[in-house]
């Protein structure tokens, strides 16, 4: 079994370690909690990359590169995270365990400190990051940026969330504007990272088989020159109760398929002992073989090949996405509305039902089986004000009855109907 | 069973062939909830002429794929549904080489896993089934048609063979998809979904004497008719057909796949050989670690979206590199003259040897992966080697094969560049 201490080794500084014997990949992240605002997001989306450009140790990539082969093959790299309007951006790195590997390699030491590296202790020019640096990241973000368009599943996700969201942060999008990115030079970016440095709440997650004693004394020797003092105040998310109007949105790409998504508000925060529901809830009704879309709307009446539903549950959001022929845009909406108001009314399938809670409590009971799915577990748990475990949540999951499900599906209020299909010349709706 | 320890990583594998010919392997994990099964058929999308009963055939591109979607429909219910609902979750895929079925569980496993070999080896397609299915495949053509990197990749292969069937994709075209019947599906099925001639891979806190008894139960008899005879248009030329191709999507800048067909190998341990030389011959001459990487990156030419590596498929391989980039010709141009010049020094060395050093630890951080273990087993057992013996085959390499294999690869005559640009209305 897992022994998992939870401290905080200093203020606004928690170290989540889990210790166990059953894994041979050892997973350490350093994450760096930061507010979701147009002003910061190219910024944010920036300057991990940078960071992992080198630093004062390995200065460059290939050097960086070398120290993680030396460490087996240890994988680090820069991560951006959302949790609502919550950006979790930092390092993320996994590297064979020492038990697998020979006596005496202290291969957690070594990945903390390449960690802790890249985090504090870049290589600067004149006490500023190197411009060089700065404005190849800076030209690489422009690219990302435009290239999101590429993906079109993805793309249309962004484009409902942004329309849906457009007067709150969440609509915000994580890697900012190229406009944004254009503006960002060496100077803006040193002050940002020691502002992000010195004020960022950070959360630190181990797993591996080392105790909780050796891991919090290499992070503290790792880390010690982390800027103190200052206070490190939790971002929040911003929770809108109730949805607008549902309107309907069509835009055009280059495209063989459409990709229709339908943005929900979930009518107010959801508490952490409503996990479970949302989650059996999201199972039944789009997300699973058993569920009423895919049965309906794809083995029913074959109208696509991809249909799911998904949720936000940090900032109460819900939708459901599909790829579909263009003109079948009205056919599918109305029946996933339908199937809503199947679930709305009662009109639910017990065996379905019972499959969604089992669903949703096995997939939290192998959550314990990866250390890079209880890194996110645990971080999301926090942020959402919860100390529930993973086996926790899954015997509530057993306990989801009909009449949690459908006040569930109860909040469910669509406010936006977006479609992103290829060319056509006629006007939509 | 056949019981192998492999003390220093810490995994013991059972492997055992029923009555009926399958290939059982299980890989026992206790401490985990998670338990992994997949059972994989050697029929995939290059699989497209074969003799059977004595008569030759030819079948539409993505049959393999279609028979996939079209399993797990049962006479009485869908078996994708029924495992969902006893909290398993299960998927399928078709590769070039095979079709694997697989779930991930933590209870119920035997009974999942009974459910598992029953409706792979049921074979109930309808003509209602089959017309059915037609619209949800055709719209997984379209939606994979959206996607520049499997778009840039298929236009690739097609100019780097001229008769290889890898160049029509393992889901074919909504044309070709007409052309699948019922029929057809069940020879199919009857043809190539044969216990001797499929493999099945668990891992978990399983007993594996109790999956080789249950798959001895379900399949107690070893098929009667000959084997089909595989007929994959024979080898081709080290050359390409046409040294570049280039396709318009709605892309922000090009997307770019260059590409350099291997000398083939017969499948089995020389096989396993030449591709993890590949691999590390990527790696050191593309890789994060290289200094090609290191300049063409800080030239802007390339971005963290590069990659490069080896793709394997029945009777071929690839080695290719690509990624977004604003001139993927001056990258190609730069890789050719660094391969010309490439030698073994005192770095490279030390770099192959670093890369070493590193794949045997990737491959330890792999072992965590049920399916990961399940899957590298069954692409070994079809392909004739043993994925576990990989560590010792990385440690017998030499940089300068390596090197040899760089500067043979990425000549200029072998390479062919496959490029989707952006049309008019789509650049950003």
């Amino acid at each position: 079994m897992e022994k998992i201490t939870q401290r905080e080794l200093l203020p606004g500084i928690h170290l989540c370690c889990v210790q166990t014997e059953r894994f041979r990949t050892g997973t350490f992240s350093v994450r760096f909690l930061r507010p979701l605002r147009q002003e910061d997001a190219a910024k944010n989306a920036m300057l991990m990359n940078v960071l992992a450009r080198g630093c004062r140790a390995w200065p460059d990539m290939r050097r960086l590169q070398a120290a993680c082969q030396e460490a087996y093959g240890a994988v680090v790299g820069p991560e951006l995270r959302q949790y609502g309007e919550v950006l979790a951006m930092g390092f993320s790195a996994a590297f064979p365990d020492d038990p697998w590997l020979p006596a005496g390699s202290r291969n957690l030491e070594r990945v903390i400190r390449l960690v802790s590296d890249l985090c504090l202790d870049p290589d600067t020019r004149g006490g500023l990051l190197r411009n060089d640096y700065v404005l190849s990241e800076r030209q690489n973000l422009r690219d990302r940026i435009l290239a999101e368009v590429n993906d079109k599943r993805t793309y249309a996700r962004i484009r409902a969330r942004a329309l849906m969201c457009a007067e709150e942060d969440y609509g915000v999008y994580p890697l900012g504007s190229p406009e944004e990115a254009e503006k960002i030079t060496h100077l803006i970016l040193t002050r940002y990272d020691q502002s992000v440095l010195a004020a960022s709440p950070v959360r630190v997650f181990c797993c591996s088989s080392a105790p909780f004693e050796q891991v919090r004394d290499a992070v503290l020797d790792a880390f010690l020159t982390l800027p103190g003092g200052g206070e490190r105040r939790m971002p929040e998310t911003e929770i809108v109760d109730s949805a607008a109007v549902l309107r309907s949105v069509t835009e055009y790409t280059e495209a063989e398929q459409g990709n229709l998504v339908l943005g929900c508000r979930l009518g107010g925060y959801i508490a952490p002992q409503e996990q479970p529901i949302l989650e059996v809830f999201n199972r039944y009704f789009g997300a699973s073989h058993t569920s009423r879309l895919f049965r309906t709307v794809r083995e029913q009446r074959s109208l696509c090949y991809s249909i799911s539903s998904g949720y936000d549950r940090h900032k109460a959001v819900f939708s459901v996405s599909a790829g579909i022929a263009f003109d079948k845009r009205d056919e599918v909406m109305e029946a996933v509305l339908e199937e809503l108001d199947r679930c709305r009314v009662g009109d639910l399938d017990p065996g379905d039902l019972e499959s969604a809670c089992r669903g949703a409590a096995s997939v939290w009971r192998m959550t314990g089986d990866s250390g890079s799915a209880l890194d996110g577990f645990y971080l999301g748990q926090e942020l959402l004000g919860s100390s529930a475990r993973p086996e926790e949540l899954a015997a509530l999951a057993l306990e989801v009855n009909p009449e949690d499900v459908v006040r569930m599906a109860q909040r469910v209020q669509p406010e936006l109907d977006y479609f992103l299909r290829g060319p056509e010349k006629e006007a939509e709706t | 069973m056949i019981l192998r320890e492999f003390a220093e990583f810490g995994i013991t594998r059972y492997t055992g062939v029923t009555e009926s010919g399958l290939t059982v392997c299980v890989f026992p994990r206790s401490g985990l909830r998670t338990k992994h099964a997949l059972l994989a058929a050697k029929f995939g999308g290059c699989d497209l002429r074969f003799s059977y009963r004595g008569r030759m055939k030819e079948i539409p591109a993505g049959t393999a794929h279609y028979l996939e979607h079209q399993t797990f429909g049962m006479p009485e219910y869908n078996a994708a549904m029924k495992l969902s609902a006893a909290g398993a979750s299960v998927n399928a895929f078709t590769s070039s080489d095979k079709t694997g079925y697989h779930f991930t569980c933590d209870e119920g496993f035997l009974e999942n896993l009974e459910e598992l070999i029953t409706f792979v080896t049921t074979p109930h397609y309808t003509e209602e089934s089959v017309a059915k299915e037609r619209g949800i495949i055709a719209q997984e053509i379209r939606m994979r048609q959206d996607q520049p990197g499997r778009r840039v990749r298929t236009e690739l292969l097609k100019a780097l063979y001229e008769h290889h069937p890898i160049r029509e994709g393992n889901l074919g075209t909504e044309e070709d998809i007409t052309r699948v019947t019922p029929e057809l599906l069940t020879l199919c099925h009857e043809a190539f979904y044969r216990p001797d001639d499929m493999i099945l891979c668990c891992a978990g806190d399983v007993d594996p004497e109790a999956v080789f008894a249950l798959a001895s139960r379900l399949l107690p008899e070893k098929p009667r008719r000959k084997m089909p005879e595989r007929d994959r248009c024979g080898e081709e030329g080290l050359t390409p057909v046409r040294v570049r191709t280039e396709t318009e999507m709605s892309v922000s800048m090009p997307v770019f796949l260059l590409g350099s067909k291997l000398t083939f190998a017969p499948e089995g341990k020389d096989w396993q050989r030449r591709l993890l030389l590949a691999d590390l011959s990527c790696a050191l001459f593309l890789g994060e670690s290289s200094p090609l990487y290191a300049s063409l990156y800080e030239e802007g030419r390339i971005n963290r979206n590069f990659s490069c590596g080896v793709t394997d498929f029945p009777g071929g391989a690839v080695c290719t590199a690509g990624g977004r980039c604003a001139d993927p010709q001056a990258v190609l141009g730069r890789i050719v003259d660094a391969a010309e010049s490439f030698r073994t020094d005192r770095e490279t060395a030390e770099r192959f040897r670093r890369l070493q050093k590193a794949a045997r630890g990737n491959f330890i951080m792999a072992l965590d992966s049920l399916p990961g273990l399940c899957h590298t087993q069954a692409d070994g057992h079809f392909m004739g080697f043993d994925g576990m013996e990989a560590p010792a085959v990385l440690d017998g390499l030499a940089p300068e094969e390596a090197a040899a294999f760089i500067r043979e690869t990425f000549r200029a005559d072998r390479l062919a560049l496959s490029v989707v640009r952006p049309t008019e209305s789509g650049k950003g």
